[in-house]
């Protein structure tokens, strides 16, 4: 199903475990020598800068070739559409050739041509066929984009598949009249929940471990299209939309209540389950919701809010990462690949370690990491 | 999913007994970190809060309030300061690691408030009267002092943006040779100087070892200066002149090029190509248009041109990136 060599990622898995591992004092050098040699993969990966160049440079290439293409003077709508659509197949080909041949891998050129593929196969569907509708296109966009995913395992297109799923079950919805429509708020939310519990089940199967990274980022969606579907801006803006006539919506005290209680869930949970996808949708809903309160009850001014909310962001930062400082709940504010945390909490695990191999060497601590950051951000690059 | 791996693993003699072990221990009980959680947290609040103070002041101008605000800002950049003033390590040319998680932050939110003071003293009270160079020179070094004597990268990036901004005021109107037709040309000298001043300050960084890791901000701020600024020259006349800034451009490449490899940088790298080969097709796409008859011959050779072109930089920038692979910290 994957069209990258399929012991290259595994081998490529144990090795990312076992480089973790390391920085994680968990095991030696040596021994990450030996995993590495052990476990081999040949995949073109080349550093991120690199990969930015690749893929714009690829994106050049192509977008020039269909130009050149262009150029023969091909000048109906049906024939630039089937232009499109050769020059998009032609595109797979190509970025199977180099993941066969090239074994390139998350290299800036393969995800240039999935894209450009992609995009130049639904570009000359939607010329040829002039007149198709948006739940049509978005059933198009679906089918392509669930292609993308299950053979190349990319993160963004696994994103824009359930984008396309809900718009495509959106437009069906509203296509179905009044009733249905009053029943889109809940219909996508149970759809979310639905997709929400099939990822987590998926990600849970070991013949699937190539898509992890992937269902991770759509379980993320879906809890975010949950929160999305239920709050009051959201409902009220699409019903709108939908009606054409702005006016309030029936059951706002409903929508209140998720908009107000859903982020909350998420943050109890992800804290509870020690699951970080609910941690970060819970943050970044919370700052979701303060702005959907603040559309429509302009409770402060903005600066005084702003002012009131850095100040408890501070403070609350502040207490945490004091209070997390010695790790409690499961929880703690050091960071993770920091020996000094290792030591300081796998006691037991150290201790008993000692016990059965008092002489399994312990790397020399590097003293200690934490703190710093080095702040960041601050300001433009070229202001002259 | 980790421990049937490392029992794999060690199965085939690959990790010791206590490696297992420890990995059993970590699985059984999980720690989740929020470092980067709360230090994102921490650093939205500075934002925020800095923010949200400037716009207070810029709103409360003229009114009654504005001492009070006043005095409020100068208290948190004093309680700032202090603390940072407090916390810190003693002074060193190396670099130093900040004291606990919070210094880092407390000092931006010191700095930051500290410009909103100083710009609102400027406004309201007209302190620096119309010295305007003065009015940001003084901002400017007080966060490269900060910068330099608490350790901060960030300050020190929002020093060097002061510094580009206090050029663009302060030197401009000194070069009086030029008259108005070339008024662009003053800002893009200005940011050649800069960005050449910017470049010898991250080599003494360098040698002197005067804070050798800001060497890296100084030479990414200088390099995008100057490749912009050229371009900048480039792209504004269309002359003779415009080639020169061609060829300055070409050189500086060439000297960027030699400094990325000999850093082994790869995004310094990336950087000296793109911008070599945006201005590469900027001057082809020149001449061609200047030989053109209207027919779409050009627009051939043009499009046929990127495609060859942009197929050489990615076999350049592959074979680039196989040469210094073996110095990738992997």
């Amino acid at each position: 199903m994957i069209a990258y060599n399929r012991l290259y990622l595994d081998n490529r898995a144990v090795q990312s475990e076992a480089s973790e591992a390391l920085a994680k004092k968990i095991i030696t050098a040596e021994e990450h020598q030996h995993i590495r040699a052990s476990y081999p993969y040949h995949f073109y990966t080349p550093n991120i800068y690199i990969r930015i160049g690749l893929f714009l440079l690829t994106v050049v290439i192509l977008l020039c070739c269909l130009g050149l293409f262009m150029l023969g003077g091909v000048s109906s709508e049906n024939g630039i559409g089937i232009l499109l659509i050769f020059f998009g197949i032609v595109s797979y080909a190509a970025l199977e050739f180099f993941i066969y041949d090239r074994k390139v891998y998350r290299s800036g050129i393969d995800d240039a041509l999935l894209w450009i593929a992609s995009g130049l196969v639904f570009g000359g569907i939607n010329l040829c066929a002039s007149h198709i509708n948006a739940s049509m296109e978005s059933l198009i966009i679906f089918l392509l984009a669930t292609a993308g995913v299950l053979r190349y395992a990319d993160h963004v297109i696994a994103l824009v598949a359930y984008g396309a799923c809900l718009s495509m079950i959106f437009h069906i919805a509203i296509g179905l009249g009044p009733a249905a429509r009053a029943f889109l708020p809940f219909l996508i939310m149970v759809v979310a929940v639905v997709l929400y519990l099939l990822f987590t089940r998926l990600s849970a199967e070991q013949y699937l471990r190539n898509y992890h990274s992937c269902l991770a980022l759509l379980q993320m969606a879906a809890l975010l299209s949950f929160y999305l579907a239920g709050n009051y801006y959201i409902v009220r803006e699409l019903n709108a939309y939908i009606s054409g006539s702005p006016r309030p919506v029936a059951l706002s005290w409903l929508w209140w209540l998720l908009t107000a209680i859903v982020p909350i869930i998420y943050l109890i949970r992800g804290i509870q389950k020690k699951d970080v996808i609910f941690l970060w949708a819970g943050l970044a809903l919370i700052a979701a919701s303060i702005f959907t309160v603040r559309y429509y009850y302009h409770v402060l001014p903005a600066e005084l809010a702003m002012i009131i909310g850095g100040s408890v962001l501070i403070g609350g930062a502040y207490g945490l990462i004091r209070y997390l400082h010695s790790p409690k709940y499961g929880l703690t504010s050091i960071a993770s690949g920091d020996p000094h945390l290792l030591e300081k909490l796998h006691i037991e695990a150290l201790v008993l370690a000692e016990t059965f191999q008092s002489a399994a060497s312990r790397p020399a601590d590097t003293g200690v990491r934490f703190g710093g950051g080095s702040g960041g951000g601050g300001g433009a690059t070229g202001e002259f | 999913m980790r421990i049937p791996l490392f029992k794999k693993l060690h199965a085939e003699g690959l990790v010791s007994d206590s490696a297992l072990q420890k990995t059993e221990a970590l699985e059984l009980k999980p720690l989740l970190s929020l470092y980067w959680e709360l230090r994102l947290l921490l650093y939205l609040g500075v934002l925020l809060l800095t923010g949200g103070l400037g716009i207070l002041v810029y709103k409360n101008i003229d009114s009654i309030g504005h001492q009070a605000v006043l005095a409020f800002i100068a208290l948190i950049t004093a309680g700032s300061f202090y603390y940072c003033l407090r916390k810190k390590a003693p002074f060193s040319w190396e670099k130093i690691s900040s004291p606990d998680p919070f210094f880092d932050y407390i000092l931006l939110l010191g700095c930051l408030s500290l410009l909103i003071f100083l710009g609102y003293l400027q406004y309201e009270y007209d302190t620096f009267g119309d010295h305007y160079g003065l009015a940001t020179f003084i901002p400017m070094m007080i966060l490269f002092i900060a910068a330099y004597y608490f350790d901060h990268l960030g300050v020190l990036s929002l020093a060097i943006t002061n510094l580009a901004a206090w050029a663009g005021i302060a030197i401009t109107p000194l070069s009086i040779l030029k008259t108005g037709n070339f008024a662009d040309d003053h800002l893009i000298y200005t940011g050649i100087i800069l960005a050449v001043i910017l470049l010898l300050i991250a080599r003494l960084t360098q040698q002197r070892r005067l804070k050798p890791h800001f060497e890296t901000t100084y030479t990414n701020f200088g390099m995008h200066l100057f490749f912009i600024a050229a371009l900048t020259g480039f792209f504004t006349h269309d002359t003779t002149y415009g080639l020169l800034w061609f060829l300055g451009l070409a050189v500086f490449a060439v000297y960027a090029y030699i400094q990325a490899m000999a850093r082994q940088s790869f995004y310094f790298i990336l950087v000296t190509v793109l911008y070599s080969y945006i201005a590469l097709s900027a001057l082809v796409v020149r001449l061609l248009s200047a030989v053109s008859d209207g027919s779409s011959g050009m627009v051939f050779l043009g499009l046929l041109y990127f495609i060859l072109s942009a197929l050489g930089t990615a076999v350049l920038l592959v074979r680039l990136n196989r040469q210094l692979k073996p110095h990738d910290s992997l």
